[in-house]
């Protein structure tokens, strides 16, 4: 019985902190897309995109990290045409973000039977590497993951400094608060809503690839809503990557529920372990609701007169 | 509200006044551009010819009687669904959660045949199983209303959120151990629903189209509710300033837009599937038919034209799937194209307008 509390735990551990990496590199992204004042409603549609390129860049070059290379690339060419839309084009922000979603989630199934459907066998690229492999299980568990965990992880504080304290994180807020003022004193708003925006996409690109490397191969509908969460995790953290990750640890290890449940045998439709994650961000969002500060300019296009 | 402080207000509020021509030349244009984008893509990666690839959806999904059976079929949920959604975008209530509306329609219908089943065999058992569908889809679609209400939450995360709830949920029902399941069954499927109850006579389900067409097209443009809907969508500060209850346009929005997709999911159950399943082919309806709206303009007469194309290319794309080994999914490629071009026309119309009056 021991045994099995401890397996359990070992086993929210290690699933959980695979999926908080997902859930902070996505709601990192998003954050300062949010701070600047544009949500990416795209998120889900991009980390489609960067599952299948990361999964197909691993595949053809035969190196994990050449696959997180295509995930940056999908995310940043995602990054880029949401950018021109909202920015540029001045389109409603929600509607550029759902049609995105609508395509990148599309676009990667459909790539995706295309190229691989007719094998006979499973397709599978090299998985990330882990490099921390030790006899003892609790240290194991605890180190034993791959490097983008540890960059993910150490990029919180980078991010938070870079966001806070920096002139430039200064000039996003500033952005997102009011970007005629902003623009009044020489911030070149339309260059800071790119920066931000393609930045969030590509961590969005990032997050994608390591869903699909970290288990070496993709499937359709693989994303399965994980971009959503990130979504509400920002959202959720009040637009702070400190909070941001607190969140994403609490959202990590109530997704790795399910899958631990399962390992341990424990009888419990896992069709409801896999609702949870979903039903608490709802009650996540609505505990914040009433102290949400949304900067504010907030899904309003800028266009200089 | 009296009507003359209505059309006081109409006068001050800068509604989209776009003209049909404009909207003609911006929709030709977003098809074309569409089309074309979808015809590269089909060369580049599939070594197909475009064209014969698009004249054979066409030619199967409008001209062939199996093609065009299925195309009917994705277009009753497809119009019923957009109608509802059509209302939520006016005002500006960004509802992506028919899938899950869809579902738990479908589940409450079946919940109700599963219980008739006891009882006699009654001319007023299709009536009821399509009511409970609605209801179903109300009560799902009323958690989000009432959490933007009260809360002021983002209903694009908690409809989204709810679809995901209600696709496990059915998957549960019909999983080895679920309720439903039937166990002759070699795929997780429930029970099939018993023969009489099947409802596949194409002129009853039209009619449920038109007159439903009829009902949203009213309430738009007749009622005091189409007005309310048309102020909160066009500016929260007018609706704020004219006493409107955003609450409570809200919630009968959600009621509407819900009953509407429950319908389809009822509907789709008795026309089509049959049974539940967990590899519910309907599960997309939902995410298809936000296109479709826009598509529409957002215009309650349209829609019934927007969901035929969308059918067409549906179970033309099928097709198309099983002669030439291309996944289907490329219809949501080609959808997502459609509606980016769309909005990008969209908002260029005022330019295109001008050039088209200017010369």
């Amino acid at each position: 019985m021991v045994s099995s509390v401890l397996d359990f735990f070992l086993e929210i551990i290690k699933i959980g902190i695979g999926y908080t990496t997902v859930f902070l590199l996505a709601s990192l992204g998003d954050i300062y897309a949010e701070k600047s004042g544009i949500p990416n409603l795209s998120l889900e549609g991009v980390m489609g995109m960067g599952a299948f390129l990361g999964f197909y860049f691993a595949l053809i070059f035969q190196n994990s990290y050449m696959g997180l290379l295509g995930g940056i690339l999908a995310g940043a060419v995602m990054g880029v045409a949401l950018s021109y839309l909202v920015i540029d084009l001045a389109i409603n922000q929600v509607l550029a973000g759902l049609s995105m979603w609508l395509v990148g989630m599309g676009l990667s199934d459909f790539l995706y039977t295309l190229s691989f459907s007719h094998y006979p066998y499973l397709v599978t690229a090299p998985k990330l590497p882990t490099y921390f492999v030790s006899s003892n299980l609790i240290v194991s568990v605890l180190l034993n993951h791959t490097l983008v965990d540890y960059a993910a992880f150490l990029s919180v504080p980078l991010l938070w400094f870079f966001l806070f304290k920096t002139k430039y994180g200064l000039m996003i807020i500033a952005v997102g608060e009011d970007p005629k003022a902003a623009d009044a004193v020489g911030t070149n708003v339309r260059m800071v809503r790119y920066a931000t925006l393609i930045f969030s996409s590509t961590m969005g690109g990032i997050a994608g690839s390591l869903i699909a490397l970290t288990v070496g191969l993709y499937q359709v509908g693989m994303i399965a809503g994980r971009g959503w969460i990130s979504i509400g995790i920002a959202n959720f953290s009040g637009f702070n990557p400190a909070y941001g990750l607190l969140a994403s640890l609490l959202f990590g290890v109530i997704s790795a529920l399910g899958p631990s449940f399962m390992v341990i045998g424990y009888k419990i439709p896992y069709e409801f372990l896999n609702m949870t994650p979903f039903l608490a961000l709802i009650i996540a969002v609505m505990i914040v609701a009433k102290k949400a500060i949304f900067p504010a300019s907030h899904g309003q296009p800028y266009k200089r007169e | 509200m009296d009507w003359k402080g209505c059309s006081r207000m109409t006068k001050t509020i800068n509604f989209d006044e776009s003209t049909l021509f404009t909207n003609f030349v911006v929709y030709l244009f977003a098809f074309i551009i569409a089309i074309g984008t979808g015809a590269i893509i089909i060369f580049a990666i599939m070594k197909i010819n475009p064209f014969s690839a698009i004249s054979l959806i066409f030619s199967f999904g409008l001209f062939n009687a199996f093609g065009l059976k299925a195309t009917f079929q994705y277009m009753i949920p497809l119009a019923l669904i957009s109608l509802g959604l059509a209302l939520c975008y006016k005002a500006k209530y960004f509802n992506i959660g028919a899938d899950g509306q869809l579902i738990f329609g479908t589940i409450f219908s079946m919940q109700v045949i599963f219980s008739l089943e006891k009882t006699t065999h009654s001319p007023l058992a299709i009536p009821l199983i399509l009511l409970s569908g609605m209801v179903g889809g109300a009560f799902y679609s009323l958690i989000p209303a009432t959490l933007k209400a009260k809360f002021n939450i983002s209903e694009i995360l908690t409809t989204l959120m709810l679809n995901f709830v209600a696709i496990y949920f059915m998957t549960w029902l019909v999983d080895i151990n679920g309720p439903w399941k039937d166990p002759t069954a070699a795929e997780l499927e429930s029970y099939p629903i018993p023969s009489y109850y099947y409802l596949e006579n194409p002129a009853i389900l039209l009619s449920i189209v038109i007159i439903a067409i009829i009902i949203v097209y009213l309430i738009d443009t007749r009622t005091i509710l189409g007005f309310q809907i048309k102020v909160v969508g066009s500016s929260q500060k007018a609706a704020e300033y004219s006493g409107i209850n955003r609450t409570k346009v809200y919630i009968l929005l959600s009621i509407i837009s819900g009953a509407l997709a429950g319908l389809a999911g009822s509907i789709n159950l008795l026309t089509t599937s049959h049974i539940l399943s967990s590899d519910y082919d309907s599960v997309y309806l939902g995410y298809l038919s936000i296109f479709t709206t826009w598509l529409a303009a957002l215009n309650p007469l349209f829609v019934i034209m927007s969901s035929l194309l969308m059918g067409v290319m549906i179970s033309g794309g099928y097709f198309m799937a099983s002669i030439s080994g291309v996944s289907q999914l490329f219809v949501y490629v080609f959808e997502g194209l459609m509606f980016i071009s769309l909005i990008t026309f969209k908002e260029l119309s005022g330019t295109l307008r001008r050039l088209l009056k200017y010369g």
